[in-house]
């Protein structure tokens, strides 16, 4: 791929987070590769396909999260389904552009979806304990609050960006009365809370999750603590990844893209997520319905086989 | 009077059964009903030979015992009372054929009279056993309960073993008999938790017992048989293979008979030799699967079908089986644990026994470069550890060998375990040889991440919970001797309140197992029913 074309998708990136700040890395990612798959004057399917594989590594080198990478294998795969079907490769691309604006509709409803799931399990008067920064964890809070359930948060303040206090303006904005407690306070603060709900950058196979580091810690915390662990995650975060122990996350999803490219001796650097294992997750919310960890595996192989 | 009471009697007797069954007490008709058959029962049972309502009566109770009379629908008892009856009733009929002549003015309605008659006597039968079950009955004889009589698609399951059951024993016996096979029989004390299981001497081989040359049995199966029994072939992959090699030269010696399709008469042919190896080693869920498969491709032939034509497609069955489902799935289940990094540089793996699987991913890794080191952990009496140690060492990867005892001595050390399996069950349990689950126990308390290795052929679609309820008990003999060549327990059958258990499989939970990797790819080990649903899906 030619450097212009590389430049144009990575700016397009970054205009589609700058014009929406709300949207999913994952969606700005695939509505990149939808504006790429529109532009491409590829000759091939195969070619098509290997372009748009290679469209999405260099879109990870952007951004590195989980969900950029998922979301793209998730997009070609959805696309690719009747790829056979057409002998004329104009009419072959149409109606993967057809079908990938679909995948886009589909995806952008999905935080309302998961948002309709989960609020009903906010009861009134409930004390929720989140991690970070997730808008989805958001959307659902703010689901609730509009069913007029009263309830009160608190957040962690997420340390190295301080994500925490950026969650914590968004719920004041909402009206919902907000604690940030620093992250070594979790197994203080957790015999007050009721519910755990935190958002996921991706979901593996074995039914665990990849999110911001601290997440491992709240999970055991509130497994000795029998408190719920509930996660609220899309469906395009589902990645074909599995994880035995954290060791085992590949180095490409525990750094940030610059780190990668600019540090000297990885070791030195301290990784931004963490691998929680399923048995420490109660319940998955996502728009595909509300999962059992060991349910993911299930949805996992309808998705992508 | 009596005619017309038994003419409509089989249809009253369903609708009594079910009534009883259901819990309802009789309408005063139904018992004035039950106690005229009764009377009428009784009367033929007195004009017949004493022998042969001896002979009924046995036949009778292993046909109802086996009947699950535990479940509320009876339509299945009732089904297979009738289904079995045929089979006794060659026996039956001549008999009250030859002393009931005179009762019956024809001969066609004297068969007709005595079958309705066996019927009758089955479902009688069955209601005693029904009331004698609540009682004793229950201790000694587990039901049999096949789950499928909940389910619109009867499915049949295998059944549990039951030694120590005497209907079910003599059963096998009479099926063995009219298939000419030797019964083996039973070797010394079982401890009682596993009297239900059969325990074989290997100093006692099936084949004694046989003619030579056998003319029911193959001899290539004769073989294969003997070589079960005396342990040259073990392991799971090793026997299926095995075992589809005999059959493929049983098909290739074989003719069909005047007037036989070899849809048929093949499949009749094998069920007997099937019952030989079962004798000689109870069968392994692997080796189940792939008869099941042959089965099915052996019944799907044409009638139209040639001969040669038949058997060159079933022979070519059986290459693409071994050579899809064995061979190319450890190559794709070696290259899917390889490439996704489950065998990283500095790893230290441990792996226990000898799984043909997990040698072949380990040797591949080592081709390929990856640094790490092997824990062998072996167990007493079968000492198969010793097998994978010389394997791996051959191929230049650094190996330590432990015993089991040992285990929790050097888990701080390891990385990561690799078991094999046996089979997997529907419940996503793990059957394996007996020492897995501990070792996987103790390697989930020291947080140490343990992967099943395991092809999609030996899923089975039983649910099993403890390693108590089907299981195999090997030669006690084996026990006596020690490493050193002493026998301290060389007259265990003398003292009578000693037992020598030689357990062959046991059962591991799915906590415990964080992985497992099928050529499929990799799942936990709770999906494995969602596996079974797709590929019977496929089928």
């Amino acid at each position: 791929m030619d450097y212009g074309t590389i430049k144009y998708l990575v700016e397009y990136f970054r205009d589609q987070m700058k014009k929406d700040p709300d949207m999913a890395s994952a969606v700005a990612a695939i509505r990149t590769l939808l504006e790429f798959l529109k532009r491409d004057k590829g000759e091939t399917i195969l070619g098509l396909r290997e372009s748009l594989t290679s469209a999405t590594d260099c879109l990870t080198g952007v951004d590195s999260s989980v969900a950029v990478s998922s979301g793209g294998e998730l997009f070609l795969r959805f696309i690719s389904l009747t790829s056979l079907e057409h002998q004329d490769l104009s009419r072959c691309k149409k109606v993967m552009e057809e079908r990938g604006e679909l995948f886009l509709e589909k995806i952008s409803m999905s935080r309302t979806k998961v948002a309709k799931l989960c609020h009903t399990f906010i009861k009134d008067g409930a004390k929720i304990l989140t991690h970070s920064y997730s808008r989805v964890v958001l959307r659902v809070l703010e689901k609730a609050a509009a069913e007029k359930k009263r309830f009160s948060v608190y957040v962690t303040e997420s340390q190295p960006d301080a994500a925490g206090q950026h969650m914590a303006e968004a719920l004041r904005k909402l009206n919902v009365p907000v604690t940030v407690v620093l992250d070594a306070a979790v197994g203080y603060v957790l015999e007050k809370v009721d519910l755990v709900i935190v958002g996921a950058e991706g979901v593996v196979e074995s039914g665990g999750i990849i999110n911001k580091i601290g997440t491992y810690q709240m999970a055991l915390c509130s497994k000795a603590h029998n408190k719920p662990f509930y996660v609220v995650a899309e469906s395009f975060k589902f990645v074909r990844l599995y994880p035995l122990n954290q060791q085992d996350v590949p180095d490409k999803f525990k750094y940030k893209a610059d780190t990668l490219k600019t540090a000297k001796n990885l070791s030195e650097e301290h990784p931004i997520i963490d691998y929680t294992p399923p048995s420490l997750i109660t319940l998955l919310f996502t728009d595909l319905g509300v999962l059992t960890p060991s349910a993911v595996s299930d949805e996992l192989i309808k998705l992508y086989l | 009077m009596a005619d017309s009471g038994v003419i409509d009697g089989p249809g009253r007797k369903d609708e009594i059964e079910r009534a009883k069954s259901e819990g309802k007490d009789l309408t005063k008709e139904e018992k004035q009903r039950l106690r005229k058959e009764k009377k009428q029962q009784k009367k033929i049972k007195e004009k017949k030979d004493d022998k042969a309502s001896q002979e009924n009566e046995k036949e009778k109770k292993p046909v109802t015992s086996a009947a699950p009379a535990s479940q509320p629908p009876t339509q299945p008892t009732v089904q297979k009372a009738p289904s079995a009856v045929p089979a006794t009733a060659p026996v039956s009929v001549p008999a009250s054929e030859a002393s009931v002549p005179a009762d019956k003015p024809t001969k066609t309605k004297a068969e007709l009279k005595a079958e309705r008659r066996a019927r009758q006597e089955a479902e009688r039968a069955s209601k005693q056993t029904k009331k004698g079950e609540t009682g004793q009955q229950a201790a000694t004889s587990k039901p049999k309960a096949p789950p499928s009589d909940l389910q619109p698609v009867v499915k049949r399951l295998p059944e549990h073993i039951q030694v120590d059951n005497p209907d079910v024993l003599k059963k096998l016996a009479k099926k063995l008999e009219r298939q000419q096979i030797p019964l083996r029989s039973d070797y010394g004390y079982k401890v009682s938790l596993f009297s239900h299981l059969h325990q074989y001497s290997r100093k006692a081989p099936l084949t004694q017992q046989l003619s030579i040359p056998s003319t029911v049995i193959h001899p290539a199966i004769v073989r294969l048989g003997l070589q079960y029994s005396h342990g040259i072939v073990a392991g799971s992959n090793a026997r299926s293979v095995a075992l589809l090699h005999a059959f493929k030269q049983v098909i290739r010696d074989y003719t069909t008979p005047q007037n036989e399709e070899l849809s048929r008469d093949l499949v009749n042919k094998l069920k007997p030799y099937i019952s030989f190896l079962n004798q000689c080693r109870p069968l392994s869920a692997s080796m189940g699967n792939a008869i099941k498969y042959i089965k099915k491709e052996i019944s799907n032939i044409p009638s139209n079908c040639k001969e040669d034509e038949a058997k060159n497609k079933l022979l070519n069955c059986i290459e693409s089986y071994i050579n899809e489902k064995i061979i190319l799935a450890g190559v794709a289940i070696a290259k899917c644990a390889i490439e996704k990094q489950k065998i990283s540089d500095g790893d230290v793996i441990l792996v226990y026994g000898c799984s043909s699987l997990v040698n072949h991913i380990l040797c591949k890794a080592f081709e390929k470069n990856r640094k790490f080191r092997v824990i062998v952990v072996d167990s007493r009496p079968r000492l198969e550890g010793k097998e994978a140690l010389r394997r791996l060492v051959q191929k230049g990867i650094s190996c330590t060998y432990v015993l089991i005892s040992a285990v929790s001595y050097i888990l701080p050390e390891v990385s990561k375990v690799f078991l094999g399996a046996h089979a997997l069950l529907a419940n996503g349990y793990v059957m394996s040889r007996v020492g897995t689950s501990q070792i996987a126990l103790v390697a989930k308390a020291f947080n140490v991440p343990v992967l099943v290795c395991c092809e999609t052929y030996k899923f089975c679609d039983r649910v099993q919970t403890d390693s108590f309820v089907s299981n195999e008990l090997d030669d006690p003999d084996d026990l006596i001797v020690t490493r050193k060549g002493t026998t301290p327990l060389e007259g265990w059958e003398n003292e009578s309140s000693l037992g020598l258990l030689n357990l062959v499989y046991d059962v591991t939970p799915p906590d415990f197992v964080d992985l497992v990797i099928t050529e499929l790819g990799m799942i936990p080990c709770t999906s494995v029913p969602v596996v079974l649903r797709v590929k019977n899906v496929d089928q």
